[in-house]
């Protein structure tokens, strides 16, 4: 029978009343807590019993300290001398047990016990989730680029549509987290005042945040890989998602290692801090650089013949029916026996539009390239000219389509 | 209507500064305001380290002695004036009862 395990942890820290409650719950079936990290707690086991658990804050302490300090280890004397014995924390999150039926609680004063939360929660989790808005403004500033520029070629395509939807729903969750947050402290703020506690911290906003980062990954994940249509396309995808989580690993090995050479909390934050930045931006910087790229464009498909010009290079060329050609234009084409006429159509739930292009490859050309789509798009190269008469001619056979 | 910090001093941190009018250490405060109230109030030792750190901060109180861990603090006499000030405010709310919730 093993005689330890380790549990995910999916309370928020200031859920206290939750972690209590399951905590106790564990302790009735032979599990006690030992050791708490940032994910999950590792429980040990012993004889079941009814102990009484507490969570509170310490504005004091923080991740980076390399152990407990000094102030810690008066607020746990002090804590011992009421009962409660320190069990384990994580930053300012502390743990306490008792094994009084009924021991006064850590926290007495609604006031101080405001106080304490709040310092914290400026101190850590407003700060981070600050870096992590720049960060996403980031990506949004290149991906809006992208849109001005090629709209079609990302409405279009269902697996990039996916990872923006994704991306949106982080971004949403971030900017949810602090909103909550401030919410929640005013009204208890004013509560307090009033006479009454802190208000219960699990929030409908809070709820409904939860509910879209579990939930909508998962179904979009589901979504991409139904339209991938390829195998190469669901093993890039799948690779760029794990390349999300790369930033954390950095991150927790950077801090393990800075940790366990006994730098001092401030040494400690500033490798964190430097290390977060670097991983951030360059996680950024390949998601931006995956979806301006065609490297998730599905795959072309066979030519119906290949040119070999007198380089000895290869050209594909395609022999599709297009709704308008150079010669419907007026445009004497010599070279038709390296000339391609290709049609594709690019569907994804929001868009379908089709594009034609007639271009001949190879070297020393001197025909136009013509594409062009539900808009006209290119027509250009070499002294031809796009007149009125040759934009009326596309515009009635493309309204035909 | 929203109280400034410290207007009106909470139970709690009446009985703390009350107990440190004489020099304390900080992790007896605990036990020494619960016989001063025959147990009436009772002050968390989360409570106890906040308040302590913040009459530091405010003034109220200052710390006399540190034996390794082992904390004692004293009143001020800027805490002393606070102190008074809430006696006078607990007094005249007695009068006001006295002269006005009988006659009902």
């Amino acid at each position: 029978m093993r005689e330890k395990k380790w549990v995910l942890n999916i309370y928020q820290p200031d859920d206290e009343a939750a972690i209590v409650k399951r905590l106790e719950k564990l302790a009735t079936k032979g599990w006690f807590l030992e050791r708490a990290d940032n994910w999950g707690w590792t429980l040990r086991r012993g004889e079941p019993a009814q102990v009484r658990y507490a969570v509170t804050y310490f504005p004091g302490a923080s991740v980076f300290d390399p152990g407990p300090t000094e102030d810690q280890e008066t607020y746990a004397d002090y804590c011992r001398a009421a009962g409660w014995e320190f069990v384990s924390s994580y930053g300012p999150v502390q743990y306490f047990r008792s094994t009084r039926p009924d021991p006064a609680p850590i926290e007495t004063d609604e006031g101080a016990k405001l106080e304490a939360i709040h310092r914290t929660k400026t101190k850590n989790t407003l700060l981070a989730s600050g870096l992590v808005l720049v960060v996403l403004a980031i990506f949004w500033s290149g991906q809006l680029r992208v849109l001005r520029q090629t709209p079609l070629s990302v409405l279009s395509d269902n697996v990039r549509l996916a990872i923006l939807a994704v991306f949106l729903i982080l971004s949403l969750c971030a900017v949810i987290a602090p909103v909550d947050y401030l919410i929640w402290y005013f009204r208890s703020k004013r509560s307090v005042e009033n006479g009454g506690t802190c208000l219960p911290s699990r929030t409908w906003l809070r709820s409904a945040a939860n509910i879209l980062l579990l939930s909508c990954p998962a179904a979009l994940l589901g979504v991409v890989l139904a339209a991938a249509g390829s195998v190469r396309r669901i093993a890039l995808f799948l690779v760029l998602l794990a390349l999300q989580f790369l930033p954390y690993a950095a991150l927790w090995t950077v801090f393990l290692l800075l940790r366990r050479r006994g730098r001092d909390r401030a040494s400690v934050r500033k490798g964190y801090i430097i290390a977060a930045v670097i991983a951030w931006i360059g996680i950024m910087a390949l998601d931006i650089a995956f979806l301006d790229s065609d490297i998730l464009a599905a795959p072309g498909r066979q030519p119906d013949q290949i040119y070999v010009d007198s380089h000895g290079d290869s050209h594909n060329l395609y022999a599709d029916d297009l709704p308008v050609t150079l010669e419907d234009l007026g445009i004497e084409v010599k070279t038709a026996d390296r000339c391609s006429y290709r049609a594709w159509n690019s569907t994804s739930i929001l868009v379908s539009y089709s594009t034609y292009d007639q271009s001949a490859e190879g070297e020393e050309s001197d025909l136009p390239w013509l594409r062009y789509g539900d808009q006209l798009v290119h027509f250009r190269q070499w002294g031809w000219e796009l007149t009125d008469e040759r934009v009326e001619i596309l515009r009635e056979a493309l309204s035909g389509q | 209507m929203a109280r400034e910090k410290y207007q009106t001093l909470t139970e709690q941190m009446f009985y703390i500064l009350l107990c440190l009018t004489r020099e304390q250490c900080g992790v007896d405060i605990m036990e020494r305001v619960r016989e001063m109230t025959d147990g009436q109030v009772v002050i968390g030792p989360g409570t106890l380290y906040s308040l302590l750190e913040s009459f530091q901060q405010e003034g109220f109180i200052r710390e006399t002695k540190v034996e390794g861990r082992r904390r004692s603090y004293r009143i001020t006499r800027r805490g002393r004036e606070r102190l008074d000030q809430e006696r006078q405010r607990l007094e005249r709310q007695l009068e006001d009862y006295g002269r006005y919730g009988e006659e009902a």
